[in-house]
């Protein structure tokens, strides 16, 4: 073993040490069943439909209901403006974590899917 | 249009395959074919100028009835816009970039040499497939409304968020640097063919740097764009559109390392070739990720699926195992020449280099693509069971609740936070090797000089060091950073100054060294010294303090765009700046738009991002919908409905009321005042009349509107006299020093490797001629642009 050799694989072994612990942090499951969406407090993406049109509640946030293909509904609250196009969305995918103390869905982001073409460049807010 | 724009289509894509299929017959001993294959280069060539051309010709003539003027474009849009609005849908976009792919190959037809029709068959093969994808989304398809073509009179518009200067400069610099990044592919793969396996770099370095270059400048102008104007609060977000294009330009630096070493030494012949090839196929795969709809379900920013799934996965895999096939069936034949085995020389700083670079190209491309490896079937549920049974939730809880159960659908992405944490550790070994590489010789180095170079440097940099720990550094990592920062400017800057005898030409790889050493102390500096976003709520004409800035805020008006814009100021030490943050309606996406205001001083940016504009309130009005409870001074009012009496018979009049239930002071009464509209009143003041109730506390309510649609009233409470708060506006600020230095950085950078691509170009033109200097001056320009010397015998 060379000492190029050793330096190498040293930066390879830490690249991957720190892939795999930071992997571990920041992974997001993806569903699109609402019961598997309840079982856990971690972040997770929710794909779903619109259940009902939403509105601003008193204390201004957003809040709507989604529905998942065996027609189950849960409550999503947003803290962000409504977002774009939000009433053409075929299908809709929440970021963000279920709180079982509100039963609702806390979402920090939302990704609307419209069949519009306008859909190409979402804005982030 | 629609025959023919398709004909100009095809007869592009026809002279590019003659030209493709001409040029891969002159190996073969065909060498009539090369004549052929020139004139088809120029006549694609001429043919896609001519697509672009009219293609720009139907949206500046405002020719709706064509589906992609329509849907990009509308009569409102300054020219300038209707040009860059070619390039705002897919098959724009395809037709841009193989614009610069057939203007390149016109000089590569002159600049190959023998390498010619190796090269230029590769090359004009993947213009051709741009070509494709192009048709496949034919542009000049006519405009359909139920099955029937038609003429609009209007288009639908460009998208706001495109609508400014970034949209005219960022997609065709970015497509610059994607086409000219065939280049060093196509060389590749034809030195592959050819089995010269040394002398395609000379002529694909210049091109290889020219195209880092212009990737580098187009991610700089994206980053700028989400900073300056698309409200994303940073200039990097680590989106997957974001880092797709950023994992090539890795590569491709990579890339440029090894080719250093390759002329300098005869070195690492397997891992260049394998770099060329892998930068062009990740570029590919970038478009694919971004184009695809692939990640539809996980990217902010991502593009629609628009039907090219299928053509473009086939075209991904013909590029990857082809070239991985044409790879390994070479494997054997390439010698391999050893390097210098002297840790402490420029051969070995530049191995390590490249590894570190590419671990970290390697962890953001794994990343990236997580939502795709996870949704290998079985694959991510293992993935998900194993990686989230490793760790706790923020709550303390396991993942999954009970023991780990994986979600059924099995895929994931990733958090930005995912990048935070690896990439800066590892770029921190990439400064460490920025530091020492350059002082090295290729092969050997004299270890006294070595240290006498490093002293003054060294001394800078631990001075720098402890300046940014006094400055509030919240990670040692920060430290780190500017310490070894500082340190790496010092010997690179030793080593321009050291250079400039032998002709500022050669400088080009230091400064662009100096200018990721500055751009990386910019993004630490913006980042980890920045303060955190502060919410403030400012009322009109009054002040709020924030990070030493006194906020006021001065109304609310309509720019002559109608978009929404908050006056305010902020003022610091006497200095005061003008913010005009905007907030508006995008009609074409129905949604809130946001953009905000940055007051640049030298050495920070002071960042206001608008949230909300509160309206002025009156306190002594109830807006109500039913069912709902408002409090009116002493009032509590809930509005129960709409109160209209029976008017069959009196047709006369009509009486629209609110039936409202009153608690005041634990008493509730039901009341209804009413508007009554008089049929037989001429004076239209009279016609309508209030009709007010008296509540119990004395004061008196009147029906001010109603909306019988929202099935919304509002109620006017008279007499109470209640203030009338003013408009507020609601806005997220932060301090974000050394921003200034991100974007000098890039640029410094940019003009490094484009100074780098003039010397190589200029270096390999000098050897074959013979001569041992680089030429200076005028000689220089006439090195660059005139026409190529025949190697000597």
């Amino acid at each position: 073993m060379k000492p190029l050799h050793i330096i190498g694989a040293a930066i390879v072994a830490l690249s991957l040490g720190l892939g795999y612990f930071s992997l571990t942090q920041s992974f997001r499951p993806y569903t699109t069943k609402i019961d598997e969406a309840m079982t856990t407090g971690r972040s997770i993406q929710l794909a779903g439909f619109l259940g009902s049109n939403g509105a601003y509640d008193p204390d201004g946030k957003f809040r709507f209901a989604m529905k998942d293909d065996t027609g189950r509904l849960i409550d999503v609250v947003y803290n962000k403006p409504k977002p774009a196009n939000f009433e053409q969305a075929i299908s809709i995918v929440a970021i963000g974590h279920y709180d079982a103390q509100t039963r609702a869905f806390v979402a920090d982001d939302l990704l609307v899917k419209c069949p519009s073409k306008y859909q190409e460049m979402a804005t982030r807010s | 249009m629609y025959l023919f724009g398709t004909a100009l289509i095809l007869a592009a894509i026809m002279a590019a395959l003659i030209a493709v299929g001409s040029y891969a017959l002159v190996p073969f001993g065909r060498v009539g074919a090369l004549r052929v294959g020139r004139i088809s280069t120029r006549m694609t060539g001429i043919a896609v100028v001519a697509v672009v051309v009219f293609l720009n010709y139907i949206f500046v003539a405002q020719r709706y009835d064509i589906d992609y003027v329509y849907n990009y474009s509308s009569s409102e849009l300054e020219p300038h816009f209707r040009v860059a609005a070619v390039w705002a849908g897919q098959p724009g976009s395809f037709v841009i970039w193989a614009l610069w792919g057939v203007l390149a190959a016109q000089v590569l037809v002159r600049r190959t040499r023998n390498n010619e029709p190796y090269v230029l068959s590769i090359f004009m093969s993947i213009q051709a497939a741009l070509l494709i994808f192009m048709l496949i989304r034919n542009p000049f398809v006519p405009h359909l409304e139920n099955g029937i073509p038609t003429f609009p009179t209007d288009g639908k518009g460009l998208n706001a968020t495109l609508h400014n200067m970034w949209m005219l400069i960022h997609p065709p610099i970015l497509f610059v640097g994607f086409a000219l990044m065939a280049v060093p592919f196509a060389f590749a793969l034809g030195g592959l063919w050819r089995r010269d396996y040394d002398g395609w770099v000379r002529d694909a370095l210049p091109w290889t740097l020219a195209a880092w270059a212009f990737l580098g400048l187009a991610l700089l102008l994206g980053g700028y764009w989400a900073y300056e104007t698309l409200n994303w609060g940073g200039y990097w977000g680590w989106d997957p559109v974001e880092n797709s294009a950023l994992v090539p330009w890795f590569t491709a630096l990579a890339l440029i390392h090894a080719m250093l070493v390759q002329r300098a030494s005869g070195g690492l012949r397997r891992t260049t070739i394998a770099l060329a090839l892998m930068t062009y196929v990740l570029v590919f795969y970038a478009t694919f990720l971004t184009r695809s709809g692939v990640l539809s379900s996980f990217s902010v920013h991502s593009f629609v699926e628009e039907g090219l799934k299928t053509v473009m996965i086939s075209y991904l895999s013909i590029l990857a195992f082809g070239s991985l096939l044409f790879f390994a069936w070479r494997w054997r034949d390439m010698p391999a020449k050893p390097l210098s085995t002297k840790l402490l020389s420029r051969d070995s700083f530049v191995v390590l280099m490249i590894v570190s670079i590419l671990v970290i190209g390697g962890v953001i491309a794994l990343g990236t693509s997580m939502p795709i490896i996870s949704a290998i079937p079985g694959l991510g549920a293992w993935l998900q069971s194993t990686l989230g049974g490793a760790f706790q939730l923020d709550d303390g809880t396991t993942y999954g609740g009970t023991g780990a159960t994986p979600f059924q659908d099995g895929r994931f992405g990733l958090v930005g936070n995912f990048y935070s944490t690896t990439v800066p550790p590892l770029g921190l070994i990439t400064i460490a090797l920025m530091i020492v590489g350059p002082l090295l010789g290729w092969h050997d180095t004299n270890v006294r000089k070595l240290l006498k170079a490093l002293r003054w440097p060294a001394v800078a940099g631990v001075l720098a060091a402890c300046a940014g720990q006094l400055l509030g550094a919240r990670t040692p990592l920060a430290v780190a950073y500017i310490g070894l920062g500082v340190f790496a400017f010092g010997t690179n800057l030793l080593m321009i100054i050291r250079t400039l005898k032998g002709g500022w030409l050669r400088i080009g790889g230091y400064l662009a060294h100096l200018g990721l050493v500055v751009f990386i102390i910019g993004a630490i500096a913006s980042t980890l010294y920045a303060t955190p976003e502060q919410r403030i709520l400012v009322p009109q004409g009054q002040s709020v303090n924030a990070y030493g800035y006194s906020f006021t805020f001065n109304g609310w008006r309509q720019d002559a765009a109608g978009r929404g814009v908050l006056e305010l100021t902020a003022a610091r030490d006497g200095r005061v700046a003008q913010l005009a943050p905007q907030l508006y309606l995008n009609e074409k996406m129905g949604g809130t738009m946001a953009t905000p205001a940055i007051s640049s001083e030298l050495f920070q940016d002071l960042y206001v991002a608008p949230q909300e504009y509160q309206p002025p309130f009156d306190r002594n009005i109830a807006d109500l919908t039913v069912g709902q409870a408002t409090e009116v001074g002493p009032y509590k009012i809930v509005f129960n409905g709409f109160d209209v009496p029976d008017m069959t018979q009196a047709m006369e009049e009509a009486k629209i009321g609110a039936s409202l239930s009153v608690t005041y002071e634990g008493q509730t009464t039901e009341i209804k005042p009413a508007i009554l509209w008089l049929a037989d009143e001429t004076d239209p003041e009279a016609a309508l009349r209030d009709m007010p109730v008296t509540l119990p506390g004395g004061h008196i309510a009147s029906l001010a509107g109603f909306n019988p649609e929202q099935r919304r009233v509002v109620v006017r409470v008279a007499g109470l006299n209640l203030p009338i708060d003013p408009a507020k506006a609601v806005v997220v600020v932060s301090v974000k020093p050394g921003v200034i230095l991100v974007w000098v950085g890039v640029v410094v950078t940019v003009i490094g490797g484009l100074l780098a691509a003039v010397r190589r170009r200029v270096e390999g033109e000098t050897r074959l001629s013979g001569a041992r200097q680089l030429p200076r001056g005028l000689a220089l320009f006439g090195q660059l642009f005139g026409r190529p010397r025949e190697p000597r015998p």
